[in-house]
């Protein structure tokens, strides 16, 4: 039986952050009000003492918990392989980095991490004694193009397995579930001059698993006249990928399931009905709603305008969608 | 207090050595997703009214401490977050003069996540295009 609770990454209200519109508290408040159980902190971004977390921080996400009733949830961490310009970071450097973040994700009272797939397999599972050490969950994010059926997934699961370890495990993002375009590249790709039969071209090739290079001689005439298509065309090749359906994914998701700590409820663009635009969520609710998923839906909003009103609405779609 | 654009109002002055002006610093900030650690940092110059000062006359001083540009991308440990300004120091005896000045600085984040050509497109570019991302008018007084 499925215990599923909302949380959001305030990463989603991102752009009022940077430009300075909201400070954190004002984030955390609106994302209270916006009916969230919990937050998750991308630390790179929102911790001023990052990688470390300082006792201020501590206590201030506490008296925001007073305040507005909800506390952090989930660490979010980035393993940073190619920080070097001359070499990769090794994995000992990696697993360095990974211990730090647990460590930070505990001080915080983060029972999740999220970390990232260019910690190898091996990587993930030597963290594994420091992960219950400190009780905190690392879950390697499932992000489009990789989905719970890709060989780079599967490489993991073989690690997690054989580690027997319950503290290594997945963070699925739901944008890997994608059936249709991303509706903010296809919509800046039509004010930048392309129109909708080009559009819908791109992307029945994209349908139709056309290589890419295929996919760019066949639109080269059309690019040449509208550069804007190529960006979106890329797009298509590139972290917004899409599928006719996601059957096989959902199937790989179940499988999953019992490694799986937390979701990345991943949405570029909610219409006033409460439905995503590219991401079929009541299939994916379906599935993990007969599931034994215990852990937070983490709503990301990764689109542009409006986010305080986007988030409100994916916020009002998961309460509709979840059955427990 | 920080202001949110990439360049600072707030600490662009002459330097002064004993008696002697012997450059300019300005501060910046980085106004992206996140900040980079340090070996993420790339700099190519700091344009003053036409003028381009590269690295080899410039040093950056983040959290009190001095860097010259091949120190910053040999260091991985530090971490230049979003809310913390660094100060590039450029050496330009006699400094600027009092009065409006528009100055451009081209710095960027390197990631394991950006594609790599994005970073040497930059890097091959002579001239980066000023736009308020990067440049601001400012006064010395």
């Amino acid at each position: 039986m499925a215990e599923i609770k909302r949380g959001i990454t305030l990463f989603s209200l991102g752009s009022l952050y940077l430009r300075g519109e909201m400070n954190l508290e004002d984030l955390i408040r609106e994302s209270a009000a916006m009916g969230f159980e919990g937050y998750e902190i991308v630390a790179s971004q929102m911790i001023p003492s990052y990688p470390f977390v300082s006792d201020e921080f501590v206590e201030f996400t506490k008296k925001c918990q007073e305040k507005y009733g909800i506390g952090p949830v989930c660490y979010a961490a980035q393993m940073d392989r190619g920080m070097l310009r001359d070499r990769d970071l090794t994995e000992d450097e990696m697993v360095a980095r990974g211990i730090q973040d647990i460590i930070s994700a505990n001080k915080l009272g983060c029972k999740v991490m999220r970390e990232q797939y260019l910690l190898s397999p091996g990587g993930l599972a030597r963290l594994a004694p420091y992960a219950e050490a400190y009780d905190v969950r690392v879950g390697i994010e499932i992000h489009n193009p990789e989905s719970p059926i890709t060989q780079a997934v599967l490489d993991y699961v073989a690690a997690i397995e054989k580690s027997g370890s319950r503290y290594i495990g997945f963070i699925p993002d739901f944008g890997c579930f994608a059936t249709k375009p991303n509706k903010p590249y296809w919509d800046r790709a039509l004010q930048d001059g392309a129109t909708e039969e080009q559009l819908e071209r791109c992307a029945q090739l994209r349908y139709d698993e056309v290589l890419m290079d295929q996919a760019f001689a066949a639109m080269k005439d059309d690019i040449e006249k509208c550069p804007a298509l190529a960006g979106a065309l890329n797009s298509m090749y590139g972290f917004v990928q899409f599928r006719k359906d996601c059957r096989r994914e959902l199937e790989g998701l179940v499988r999953i399931m019992p490694y799986c700590f937390e979701m990345h409820g991943k949405f570029h663009y909610m219409y006033e009905d409460l439905h995503e635009a590219s991401i079929p969520y009541e299939e994916i609710m379906e599935v993990i709603n007969h599931s034994d998923f215990k852990g937070y839906i983490v709503t990301e909003f990764e689109g542009g305008e409006e986010p305080l009103v986007q988030c409100r609405r994916h916020s009002d779609m998961l309460k509709k969608l979840i059955r427990q | 207090m920080l202001e949110m654009e990439a360049l600072q109002y707030k600490g662009f002055r002459n330097l002064k050595k004993g008696d002697e002006t012997v450059g300019f610093q300005v501060g910046i900030r980085f106004v992206a997703y996140r900040g980079p650690w340090l070996s993420q940092f790339r700099f190519k110059y700091v344009k003053v009214d036409g003028k381009k000062f590269g690295p080899d006359v410039c040093t950056f001083t983040l959290h009190g401490v001095e860097y010259t540009y091949e120190e910053m991308l040999q260091d991985w440990h530090v971490k230049w977050n979003l809310q913390d300004v660094c100060y590039i120091h450029v050496r330009k005896p006699g400094g600027l003069a009092s009065g409006n000045h528009r100055v451009q600085v081209v710095f960027w984040e390197v990631a394991s996540y950006l594609p790599p050509f994005l970073d040497d497109m930059r890097m091959n570019q002579d001239d980066i295009p000023e736009d308020p991302s990067n440049t601001r008018e400012m006064i010395i007084v």
